[in-house]
């Protein structure tokens, strides 16, 4: 959906004063959606649409996806396409060479299921589903477990694509409707964990331990980052993952493009990429 | 001008007449390429790249091209006035198998002809002049309108002779002797008799030309092919090298010789399967050998090179319900993949029983940009069985065309015209203007539309009804009446009503995303934004968007679009083709079959954009539009699985003609064996939603980029345009940057 300024300031305010309850009238924290990717063939088996929140708690510094660190909705001017006008739309629509974007729209969590219905004869057809990425999916887990129970009570087979770096209350709610977790692991060795993410790895341990002791099923992702996290590490990590009972068919080894560098820029954001 | 274009000028220029002319649809060909010297062509692969290109034939054998077109022109001219018309036209064919030059090369395993140009077919001045006599005597008063039509883009209108096949199995079986047995076994004294009885004279003049030519040649090849044309004189083909060699013929002698394209080579697999068998049983032939042989007969349409393919059917289902694909198609697809020609273009027919080996190679063949398309058995036979076809004729179809299927004796379908439903919306607009018309609500102006839009069909349609009364008066089919068991018994033209069950004509629709695309546009802005009234956005397409860059941008960027799945856009589309459908289908036309609308626009989609004005949806004047049931290039920002399921919201029993749907895909998304899967989903949903034939574009924008910087480095890229592949480097510049758009919106 491309939006103007002003058209989105409206929807976001009537979004915010109809915040989502969560049981017991309590308010629960709602995501901006980034994008909705259909036809997505990497993000769990089959056929799939993956759904992106917006925010995040790490910062990785390989981030290819800088635009879903904030939660915030945040305007995007993408320097080799702006012709520079006199006077700047403002406006994703109208920009001439769409080099304006908004990153942050707000998606009502019907519209959302509405979205991943279009597309189930292809999930059944190919043993696809739906899948949650971000940004950190559960930085909003409450509303995640929402979602998900709509998407189970559609019949729609779930994955869920986080950093798990979240409470483990998160885990717990959400694993009757997870039916696939797709988990990063970024860096065994602590220290190198907090230098390239700001977090440390401890609870992402944790809960990755307790998914493994509920018989979740898994698939670890672990990205080999040149001088950052490969080598050693990389090995390392296999050697943990194997050790808690992940087997290495449940790994998948991920390569390190730093193709994001123009977003970085047309953020305003600076690059922290390796 | 290139050389092609003026052939086709001059075409032109002998068919014109005071009342009418026929534009034909085909003004556009890629740039010929200057032969070489033909000292230098020494080799199997040289020698066969040529000899469509250029005369490599023996002028000792006989008159070259230029000769033969001024001969038979004034030859028909002598006899016209008095001999009837199929008997002069016979005479000119006789004329030409008799004195054309000829080659019977030790490099090729078939022969050369001198009337090798497709552009200037020494029958098709005759034609076309026999054309204008018609027009003038029968129906002048149309011509005008069609001519101006055809000039504005309302439509385009010509005689379509380039759609006619055999029943090839039973004429594989028969050969040349047989048929001409079932001729005199029916003879009567009447002109067809004795114009289809010279034609099969002159084929076995002709097959004893080529014979002794290949002995006087010698060398191994050469000699084979004298015997072969020794065993095609006295006997049906005996052999796999024979059948080839027979499909090979027929196709030379309809379309060089007499002007009638044969769409077909067959149901290839299952038609050379029972020969190969006999063949290896008998020690006949090697594998080795068949491929060489098949590789050869695959590079005689890539010399050719007609820019719209020729179409070759595999598989297909037997009557106890197993698959037709034998051992046979996988090596067939092997030397089809090692070519990578963009012509032969194979229509794969899939149905439940297609083996996973046979999918699998052909889906990895289709994203390598191998030519080829996939055919719903399914939804073809449901709908030839909706249209009245015995279920075992249905489930015998072929293909033939572009996409264009039928029964096996149906084969003489033939196009009838393309109706340009953006041009419809441009002329609503333009009245608007003008103070012409109004329109309250949106609803209002749909109906006007739709009004509109049918009457254009129907125009069209009552246009060919005058034209195919006419047809066998213009050009009668020689060939395909040897052919065709019912035209031989009854004495009926294959042109006109020779056949029992076909004679039908398709109307093709034109522009159909994009018509929607601009319905949709004028809807937000006139009737829901109310940003200005009809009249103004009439003259504001007028002056093609002058000063609303921002509102033309606006409209291009939304996702109200056909293809995006969006459901009052999809329910629109519905509305207007069944409407559309119930003025077209089943109507009778002049020949003794019906009418049938055709989702296929060939090269319109190009032709007929150059000639429409500015529409709402953010398209510039002449802007080309969208192609067959596809979403306008680089609009469907949704997705492919949208794309298939905003197909499922037409009804595809109402395209008799052909449903067909072209799908841009990114590499990643289909890499590995996990891209495979992928593909055999997408293909089978869109199957099941009633689809007939599904294409594939697999590429990335960067890839299309550095293809129209680099033209030397992808001299094989291939695209598929219409129903058939064409080479990168020779799509025009406007059309490569529509295609890296689409891939670019695949990138988002
Ligand atoms: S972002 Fe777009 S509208 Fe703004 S200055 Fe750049 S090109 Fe112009």
């Amino acid at each position: 959906m491309r939006m103007t300024r002003k058209e989105f300031m409206s929807s976001a305010a009537a979004f915010a004063v109809s915040p989502m309850l969560a049981d017991g009238g309590r308010k629960i924290k709602t995501p901006l959606m980034l994008d909705t990717k259909r036809m997505a063939i990497h993000d769990g088996p089959g056929i799939r649409t993956t759904f992106f929140v917006k925010g995040c708690p790490l910062r990785c510094i390989w981030c290819h996806n800088p635009e879903s660190l904030s939660s915030k909705p945040q305007w995007a001017r993408f320097q080799h396409l702006c012709r520079k006008c006199a006077k700047c739309t403002m406006d994703e629509a109208t920009c001439p060479t769409r080099a304006l974007k908004l990153y942050g729209k707000p998606m009502s969590m019907d519209d959302i299921v509405a979205k991943a219905l279009e597309d189930k004869a292809f999930y059944d057809e190919s043993g696809g589903g739906v899948t949650l990425s971000g940004g950190e999916p559960l930085l909003f887990w409450e509303w995640a477990v929402e979602l998900f129970r709509k998407f189970k009570v559609a019949g729609l087979h779930t994955c869920m694509d986080t950093s798990l770096y979240a409470p483990p209350a998160a885990i717990e709610a959400l694993l009757p409707y997870v039916d696939m977790w797709l988990p990063d692991y970024k860096a065994k060795n602590d220290a190198l964990h907090k230098k390239f993410t700001k977090v440390s790895n401890r609870i992402i341990k944790k809960n990755l331990e307790r998914l493994v002791a509920a018989k979740a099923k898994i698939e670890v992702r672990c990205l080999s980052v040149p001088n950052c996290t490969d080598g050693a590490d990389l090995a390392a990590r296999h050697r943990y993952l194997n050790s808690i009972g992940i087997p290495e068919s449940a790994i998948v080894d991920l390569k390190y493009y730093d193709y994001a560098r123009s977003k970085y820029l047309a953020l305003g954001m600076k690059d922290t990429m390796p | 001008m290139n050389k092609k274009n003026k052939n086709i000028l001059v075409i032109a220029l002998l068919a014109a007449f005071p009342a009418v002319s026929f534009a034909r649809g085909e003004g556009w060909v890629p740039k010929p390429p200057e032969p070489p010297p033909l000292s230098t062509l020494t080799n199997e692969a040289r020698y066969i790249e040529w000899k469509w290109r250029c005369d490599v034939t023996d002028r000792s054998t006989g008159i070259d091209n230029a000769t033969a077109c001024a001969d038979v022109l004034k030859l028909a001219g002598e006899l016209e006035p008095v001999e009837p018309w199929n008997v002069v036209k016979a005479r000119c064919f006789a004329y030409l198998c008799d004195n054309i030059a000829i080659d019977v090369s030790p490099y090729d395993w078939f022969p050369a002809f001198a009337c090798w140009d497709r552009y200037k077919r020494p029958l098709s001045s005759v034609i076309w002049r026999r054309n204008g006599k018609i027009g003038a005597q029968f129906y002048p008063s149309i011509g005008q309108e069609i001519n101006e039509g055809n000039r504005i883009g309302k439509w385009m209108v010509w005689k379509d002779f380039d759609h006619i096949i055999p029943e090839w199995d039973k004429v594989i079986s028969l050969g040349f002797p047989g048929m001409k047995k079932r001729l005199h076994d029916n003879w009567k004294d009447k002109p067809y008799y004795k114009a289809v009885g010279m034609a099969s004279d002159a084929i076995d003049r002709l097959l004893d030309r080529l014979a002794a030519q290949g002995e006087k040649r010698g060398g191994a090849r050469a000699v084979r092919q004298a015997e072969c044309f020794r065993r095609l004189k006295t006997s049906a083909p005996q052999t796999a090298y024979d059948v080839m060699q027979f499909i090979y013929l027929y196709f030379v002698l309809s379309e060089h010789f007499e002007a009638v394209q044969a769409r077909s080579l067959s149901i290839i697999d299952q038609t050379l399967w029972p020969y190969y068998k006999a063949d290896l049983a008998a020690g006949r032939t090697t594998e080795a050998e068949f491929r060489e042989q098949f590789k050869h007969f695959l590079w005689q349409w890539g010399s050719i090179d007609n820019y719209w393919g020729q179409p070759v059917t595999m598989g297909g289902t037997k009557a106890d319900g197993s698959t037709e694909y034998n051992p046979l198609s996988l090596i067939i697809l092997d030397v089809m993949d090692e070519c990578n020609l963009p012509s032969p273009k194979f229509h794969m027919k899939v149905a439940d029983n297609t083996p996973d080996a046979i999918l699998k190679k052909t889906l990895d063949m289709a994203r390598r940009h191998r030519s080829l398309s996939f055919i719903g058995e399914k939804s073809c036979r449901a709908l030839l069985e909706h249209r009245g076809y015995p279920a075992d004729e249905a489930r015998r179809f072929v293909t033939r065309g572009c996409y264009e299927f039928s029964t096996p004796e149906a084969g003489n379908g033939l196009e009838g015209g393309h109706v340009n439903l953006v041009k419809v919306v441009e002329l609503l607009l333009t009245d608007a203007k003008d103070g012409k018309f109004d329109a309250p609500d949106f609803a209002a102006f749909k109906k006007e539309y739709i009004a509109r839009a049918c009457a254009t069909a129907k125009c069209v349609g009552d246009f060919f009804y005058e034209f195919e009364k006419h047809l066998d008066d213009v050009n009668p089919a020689l060939v395909a009446s040897l052919a065709g068991e019912h035209s031989v018994k009854t004495g009926k033209d294959a042109m006109a009503n020779g056949t029992r069950t076909g004679n039908n004509t398709s109307t093709c629709l034109s522009g159909f995303g994009t018509a929607m695309d601009a319905l949709i546009a004028i809807k937000e802005i006139v009737y829901e934004k109310r940003e200005m009234s009809l009249r103004e956005l009439g003259s504001l397409m007028a002056d093609n968007w002058k000063g609303r860059d921002d509102l033309r941008l606006r409209m291009l960027a939304s996702k109200r679009k056909w293809g995006n799945n969006d459901i009052e856009v999809n329910r629109m589309a519905r509305e207007i083709s069944k409407s559309l459908s119930a003025v077209v289908n089943s109507r009778p036309n002049s020949r003794g079959g019906r009418f049938g609308m055709s989702g296929h626009n060939a090269r319109q989609f190009v032709v007929q954009g150059a000639r429409t004005g500015a529409t709402p949806d953010g398209r510039f004047k002449g802007e080309e539009f969208s192609k067959n049931l596809s979403p306008t290039m680089g609009v469907d920002t949704e997705g492919v699985t949208a794309l298939i399921n905003t197909l499922s919201a037409l009804d595809s029993m109402d395209f008799p003609g052909d449903f067909p749907l072209d799908v841009m895909l990114l590499p990643y998304t289909v890499s590995g064996d996990k891209g495979l899967e992928v593909m055999k989903v997408l293909i089978n949903r869109y199957f099941d939603n009633g689809g007939f034939v599904i294409q594939f574009n697999v590429f990335d924008a960067e890839e299309l980029r550095d293809a129209q910087k680099h033209p030397e480095k992808y001299e094989n890229l291939q695209v598929r345009v219409c129903g058939w592949n064409v080479r990168w480097n020779d799509l025009p510049r406007a059309e490569q940057d529509a295609y890296i758009r689409r891939a670019d919106n695949l990138m988002k």
